[in-house]
């Protein structure tokens, strides 16, 4: 499959994010400058949880009011506990301890 | 709707897509087809990655109305208006809005035709068409035939339809509910449906009966809805599955009747969900195989059939992800992200989704499915231990807040498709 690269428009991304991470930062790496990558692993994992969470949610909690250490603790006592039954219980049990660090760090690095 | 121009190039475009003498113009361009929570949510996220790029929206409408929470619309527990979306918030961000309708793509070409004669050039494609109907598989239900029937099943003047016919009927009539086959749009949402129909009739046509003719033996959360059932309706609604006769054959709307295989039933209000399959211009561009939707890489989300052409949202053949506005907006983010790594000539990567499906059991009470999803061999896989569905015989409370958490998904999720 040809893939097309634009080498103005793909330097100008690489300007756009050289700020805070390289461009041939290493995949799921877990320092600051990987995690907000907006076109990263971490980004892409993340991505799922806006289509419920905003900011003003209350039904549905804001993630911006929390820190990672924070969102990572509620997402694992989520997956843990074997006799939860919310959406986010059911949700939680299918990430991995290394992709639910990988979102909340993500999260929190996004926060408006 | 016609499908005689239906042209399938697919195997010229394989052929052809190492060699094709692609014009390229200094900007790079993305297209989306279709403005629903698929394509406005993949648009706004390709214009975030890709600053530089020409990204456009083609959508026939000028507004979208959202199919999720029109349910409530058809119980009188919301306006039509209340479920339209305009596209002035993705035009101010310097998306380029069309609305036209797509008459034919080249994906060898790599351009798209639009009716109004214009010829578009992409770079990549994102087709997220949603669902058309399948005219040619219910003997009976014709396109003239959804006055009479209405299916309801894209919210608009056939969501007011079917109200309206709901309301004009007697105390003590009969509601048929028709389901096609799955796979289809949003697989609870008859089950939603016939919960919210019953809830007004329960309020204002007490006597009255609701009959669910199923082409399926079991449906998405039956336990919890036949549980909520029972408690909120006692014996309005009786479902037919597939085994017990419910398979309706024939429509004849003229005298409003259903015919099964053993039965006809003639009702006072026939709400027919009929067969579906991708929409109309994913045919025209040959992304769609023989089951009438689209396959797809799971991982990039394009086309198995034409190269540069991804395909979100309903469309695709996403199984087990559901056909649901969560998936597609999920779905839209991560191929939006794997466009924008093509384009800047990174490798795709593979993720983990996941979908959350909440249906209201009355105007005041919702249930919901969750479901998480990884990549295996090309294809989306159910995460074992995950997902599942709202505990049974769970406290009313229980119900009420996930009620309150579906009203925050729909704002959540039609501010993320279409802004504030």
């Amino acid at each position: 499959m040809s893939v097309l690269i634009k080498p103005a428009a793909r330097a100008a991304v690489c300007i756009a994010v050289l700020a805070t991470v390289s461009c041939r930062s290493p995949e799921g790496s877990h320092d600051n400058a990987a995690a907000i990558d907006p076109m990263g692993h971490a980004a892409v994992l993340a991505s799922v949880c806006s289509g419920c969470h905003v900011p003003g949610g209350t039904a549905i909690s804001d993630l911006s009011q929390f820190s990672s250490a924070r969102l990572e603790a509620l997402m694992l006592t989520y997956k843990n506990a074997a006799d939860g039954t919310t959406a986010m219980h059911r949700m939680a049990r299918g990430y991995s301890e290394a992709e639910i660090r990988t979102i909340s760090q993500f999260i929190e690095a996004t926060a408006p | 709707m016609t499908f005689g121009m239906t042209r399938r190039r697919f195997l010229g475009a394989l052929a052809a897509t190492a060699i094709a003498p692609h014009v390229h113009s200094a900007v790079t361009r993305i297209i989306v087809v279709g403005g629903g929570f698929g394509g406005a949510t993949a648009a706004r996220t390709l214009r975030t990655l890709l600053p530089r790029a020409a990204i456009i929206l083609v959508e026939s409408n000028r507004r979208y109305l959202a199919c999720p929470f029109s349910n409530l619309v058809i119980a009188g527990r919301r306006t039509l208006e209340q479920q339209a979306f305009g596209y002035g918030a993705l035009r101010r961000e310097n998306i380029e809005v069309i609305h036209d309708a797509v008459v034919d793509v080249d994906g060898n070409a790599r351009t798209l035709i639009l009716q109004g004669g214009q010829t578009l050039d992409y770079d990549r494609l994102v087709l997220s068409p949603g669902i058309d109907f399948r005219w040619d598989a219910l003997p009976g239900y014709t396109p003239t035939a959804v006055d009479a029937m209405p299916h309801a099943w894209k919210a608009g003047p056939q969501t007011r339809q079917l109200a309206s016919q709901l309301r004009a009927m007697p105390d003590g009539g009969l509601v048929a509910l028709a389901v096609t086959a799955a796979p289809f749009r949003c697989p609870p949402g008859p089950y939603e449906r016939a919960s919210l129909i019953a809830s007004y009739l329960k309020q204002n046509k007490p006597r009255s009966k609701l009959l669910i003719l199923d082409s399926n033996d079991k449906f998405s959360k039956q336990g919890l809805f036949t549980e909520s059932w029972q408690r909120l309706y006692g014996n309005m609604i009786e479902w037919r599955g597939a085994s017990l006769d419910g398979r309706v054959r024939r429509v004849d709307p003229a005298a409003m009747q259903l015919e099964t295989d053993f039965d006809t039933i003639t009702a006072d209000v026939a709400n027919v969900v009929p067969p579906q399959h991708a929409g109309e211009i994913a045919h025209r561009s040959g992304v769609a195989d023989a089951t009438g939707w689209c396959p797809i890489d799971a991982v990039t989300f394009e086309s198995r059939l034409v190269s540069n052409i991804h395909v979100i949202g309903d469309a695709s053949i996403a199984a087990p992800m559901p056909k649901s506005a969560f998936s597609a907006n999920a779905q839209a983010k991560v191929c939006a992200i794997q466009v924008a790594r093509l384009v800047n000539g990174r490798a795709p990567v593979a993720t983990t989704l996941a979908n959350t499906c909440y249906s209201y059991v009355s105007g005041d009470e919702a249930i919901s499915v969750s479901g998480v999803y990884h990549n295996q061999g090309g294809q989306f896989a159910n995460v074992t231990g995950a997902g599942g569905i709202s505990p049974a015989n769970a406290p009313i409370e229980l119900r009420s807040q996930e009620a309150a958490q579906a009203r925050d998904w729909f704002t959540a999720i039609t501010g993320e498709a279409f802004g504030g």
